[in-house]
């Protein structure tokens, strides 16, 4: 299906892999159904361990029960958690959870509520190494 | 000190304008001026990538709705 055969950004897969490389744990942590993100996970192959799904909290984000997956799926608290978020709203999301955030601007937007600020904004993926 | 890096998917590890956009290119015989005005309208209203595309097909290609349905059946949304 064209919409599970999407095509990652040019950087996308270095940057999980080596995130992997230096010790860390990764997860998708999205809104959408499990079958469609386990598709897109599929490149990243053995990189991306977890997925936690919107379908998995019955709900959607930016509702806190899906930034809650983590501890409630994997037991792993909030404070240690990095949430890469691609929109503002994701940010603000986060950010209200209590989860820090890195905010993968590509299309250069402005953020709603500047008093839920991610911990820095680039647009790609590959200034999340820095926060590691 | 982080443990677990989590990822959003549509807009981070995905490029969906960029994978999509030959698709319904293709699919509905757009050419390429109005593929990139639809896109760029689909940005600046920064909704998401289905609604997007629906929103390109819908609005700026204006087809009716019920070939809508059938083109977008071609993409096995």
């Amino acid at each position: 299906m064209s919409w599970d055969t999407l095509t990652l950004w040019p950087e996308a897969y270095q940057v999980v892999a080596e995130i992997r490389e230096r010790g860390y744990k990764t997860a998708i942590l999205v809104n959408g159904d499990s079958d469609t993100l386990n598709s897109l996970a599929k490149p990243f192959g053995d990189n991306m361990q977890y997925i936690s799904s919107s379908e998995m909290a019955s709900a959607y984000k930016p509702h806190p029960e899906v930034y809650n997956l983590p501890e409630q799926k994997l037991r792993i608290v909030k404070t240690v958690v990095l949430h890469v978020a691609g929109s503002g709203n994701y940010v603000i999301g986060a950010g209200s959870f209590g989860i820090d955030c890195y905010w993968s601007n590509r299309n250069f937007d402005k953020l709603l509520d500047p008093s839920l600020p991610p911990k820095n904004e680039v647009p790609d993926l590959k200034g999340v190494l820095e926060l590691l | 000190m982080v443990r677990l890096v989590t990822f959003d998917v549509y807009m981070v590890l995905v490029d969906i304008k960029g994978s999509l956009v030959p698709k319904v290119t293709e699919i509905l015989g757009l050419n390429k001026l109005k593929a990139d005005k639809l896109s760029i309208c689909g940005e600046q209203n920064r909704w998401n990538a289905r609604r997007l595309v629906i929103h390109w097909v819908a609005v700026e290609h204006n087809s009716p709705l019920h070939r809508i349905s059938t083109q977008l059946h071609s993409l096995a949304f």
